[in-house]
C-alpha cells in the first residue's frame, strides 16, 4: 500500500517564529495508526496541523495520498474522496450549530445528504457514543469531553479516511475514553482508514506505531 | 558611537516611516475587501447543487437575524422620521405658499437619500458590528480551521450566506422603510396640517419616478453586500487573542459607515449631479 501521508523535507515556524519543526521526513502508510507524543510545547498539534494543511511550511511539502497539500485547495481530491477527520482538542464545533447539526454539517455540505438523512445519521452516530440526549445542545452547552467526543462522532459520521486526533481535553473519565476506543476500533475496521493520534488519546486498541517529536524531529518510539 | 550622518538619517526615518500609516492601513484594508469580494464570486459560482440547501439554510437565519428582528425598530424610526421631516418641511414650505410640493420633496428626500442610509445604519449597528464579532470569535476559537480541514470551504459556508442574507435584507428593510416613512407623513400630514390626503397621494405618485426606484434599488443591493463584506472582513483580521474582537467590531463600525456615505453619496451624484 501507498502512503496516505508523506512530509517530505519541512521546515514549519510558529506564529511566533520559533522554529517548530526543521527539515522534516515521515510518512504514514494507508491504513496505518501513528500515535504522536511530545512534550508540552512540542509541536504535537502543530503537527496535526501541517498534516491538515492549515500550517503552511516554511521549506519543504505535504503530500496528502500523494497530491500535495499546500497551498490548501478545496479542490484536493482526497477531500472529495473521504476527507479528514478533524479532532483538535477543543472539538472545533461550529458553536451556532446545535451537536447534532455540528456532526450533519459535512454529510449535508460534502456528501450530498438531505438535511433529513443527515441528521438521522448524525443522531444514529451519537446514539451510538452515548450522546443523543446533547444532540440539541450548542457547543457551550456541553462540556470539554463531549466536544471531544462530538469531534469524533462527526468524523465518524462522515467517514473520514484520514483521523488526525488531539489529545482529549484533562479529565477524561473512563466511560468517554471507552466511547472514544470504541468509535476509534469501529473506524478501524476499514482497511483504508489511517490515524495520526496525539498524546494521550486512548489509541491502545489500534495497534498504533509510536512516535516522539524531539527538538523539531519526529523520532520512533513511544515516552520515555 | 553613530556618526552624525547617519544618527541624522535613523531621525529623519523615525520621524517619516510613520507618514501616511493611516493611508496606507485603508488602502490594505480596501484591497483586501475588494479581494474577498471577488473570492466570493468566484466561490459562489463553485457551488454545487447539492451545497444550496445548507446556504439556504444560512442565508435565511441571517435574513430573520438581519431583516426581520430589526423590522420593529426600522418600522419605527421610519414612522418618526417621515413625521418629523413633513413637519419641518412644511413649516419652510408654508412660508413661500408651497404645500403642494410637500409630498414630493418628502417622497424624494426619503426614497432617494434617507431610507437607504438609515436602514444602512440601522443594519450597521445591529447586525454588521454582530457579523465582526462572530467571525473573529470563529477564527480565534478554530472552527475556520476544523471547516477547512474537513473539507467544507468556510467562504461558501460563513461568508457567501451572510452576504446574501444581507443584500436581501437591506433591500427589504429599505422598502419597507421608506413606505413606512411616506405613512408617517402621511398621518401627520393628515391629522395638522389641511392638506387633503388625495392631493399628498397624487403628488406622491408623481413624485416617485423610475429614477428613484433604480437608485434605490441600486444603493440596496451595493450597500447590502457591501455592509457584511467589510464587517466580515474585519473579523477575519483578528490573529491571535481575544482582546482584537472589540477593536474588530469598532473598525467593521466605522469602516461600514465611511464607505456607505461615500458610496451613497457618489451614486446620488452619478444619478442626480
Amino acid at each position: 500500500m501507498g502512503d496516505i501521508l508523506r512530509v517530505e523535507d519541512v521546515s514549519l515556524e510558529n506564529a511566533e517564529g520559533r522554529l517548530v519543526f526543521q527539515h522534516l521526513d515521515w510518512n504514514l502508510s494507508v491504513g496505518g495508526c501513528a500515535r504522536i507524543h511530545g512534550a508540552p510545547g512540542a509541536g504535537t498539534s502543530a503537527f496535526l496541523r501541517l498534516c491538515a494543511g492549515l500550517a503552511d511550511p516554511e521549506e519543504g511539502r505535504v503530500l496528502l495520498d500523494g497530491v500535495a497539500l499546500s497551498p490548501y485547495a478545496f479542490s484536493h481530491p482526497f477531500l472529495k474522496k473521504g476527507g479528514i477527520g478533524w479532532v483538535p482538542m477543543e472539538g472545533g464545533l461550529l458553536v451556532n450549530l446545535s451537536l447534532g447539526a455540528n456532526v450533519a454539517l459535512p454529510l449535508r455540505f460534502l456528501r450530498g445528504h438531505s438535511q433529513v438523512r443527515a441528521e438521522e445519521i448524525a443522531l444514529e452516530w451519537l446514539e451510538a457514543a452515548h450522546l443523543s440526549s446533547r444532540a440539541e445542545a450548542r457547543p457551550h452547552a456541553l462540556e470539554p469531553r463531549e466536544r471531544w467526543l462530538g469531534a469524533l462522532v462527526r468524523a465518524a459520521a462522515a467517514e473520514a479516511n484520514l483521523w488526525l486526533v488531539d489529545q482529549p481535553p484533562p479529565g477524561l473519565d473512563l466511560q468517554a475514553r471507552a466511547q472514544a476506543t470504541r468509535l476509534l476500533r469501529n473506524a478501524a475496521a476499514n482497511p483504508e482508514t489511517s490515524f495520526v493520534i496525539a498524546g494521550n488519546a486512548d489509541a491502545g486498541q489500534l495497534n498504533a506505531t509510536e512516535f516522539r517529536i524531539e527538538q523539531g524531529r519526529i523520532v520512533s518510539g513511544g515516552i520515555q | 558611537m553613530l556618526p552624525k550622518a547617519t544618527k541624522a538619517q535613523f531621525g529623519l526615518q523615525r520621524f517619516a516611516s510613520p507618514l501616511g500609516g493611516g493611508l496606507r492601513n485603508w488602502l490594505a484594508h480596501l484591497g483586501s475587501v475588494a479581494w474577498l469580494g471577488l473570492t466570493c464570486v468566484r466561490h459562489l459560482l463553485g457551488l454545487r447543487t447539492n451545497q444550496l440547501g445548507v446556504l439556504y439554510d444560512q442565508t435565511k437565519l441571517q435574513v430573520r437575524f438581519t431583516a426581520l428582528d430589526a423590522l420593529p425598530l426600522a418600522l419605527l424610526t421610519s414612522l418618526l422620521l417621515g413625521g418629523i421631516t413633513l413637519i419641518q418641511v412644511f413649516a419652510q414650505m408654508s412660508a413661500f405658499g408651497a404645500e403642494t410640493y410637500l409630498s414630493q420633496l418628502l417622497a424624494q428626500l426619503v426614497i432617494r437619500e434617507l431610507g437607504p442610509l438609515l436602514v444602512s445604519v440601522i443594519v450597521i449597528g445591529r447586525s454588521g458590528t454582530a457579523i465582526a464579532a462572530e467571525m473573529a470569535s470563529i477564527k480565534l476559537s478554530g472552527e475556520v480551521d476544523a471547516l477547512c480541514a474537513m473539507g467544507i470551504n468556510p467562504i461558501q459556508y460563513l461568508l457567501l450566506p451572510r452576504i446574501l442574507g444581507g443584500i436581501i435584507s437591506v433591500f427589504s428593510l429599505i422598502i419597507l422603510f421608506d413606505a413606512a416613512a411616506l405613512l408617517g407623513g402621511f398621518l401627520v400630514a393628515w391629522s395638522r396640517f389641511p392638506l387633503s390626503p388625495q392631493a399628498f397621494f397624487h403628488a406622491l405618485g408623481n413624485a416617485i419616478q423610475w429614477s428613484e426606484l433604480i437608485i434605490t434599488f441600486s444603493k440596496a443591493t451595493v450597500f447590502g453586500g457591501l455592509i457584511p463584506l467589510i464587517c466580515l472582513s474585519s473579523g477575519l483580521r483578528v490573529r491571535s487573542s481575544s482582546t482584537e474582537i472589540p477593536q474588530a467590531v469598532t473598525a467593521a463600525a466605522v469602516a461600514s459607515l465611511v464607505a456607505v456615505f461615500l458610496v451613497g453619496a457618489f451614486l446620488s451624484v452619478l444619478v442626480y449631479g
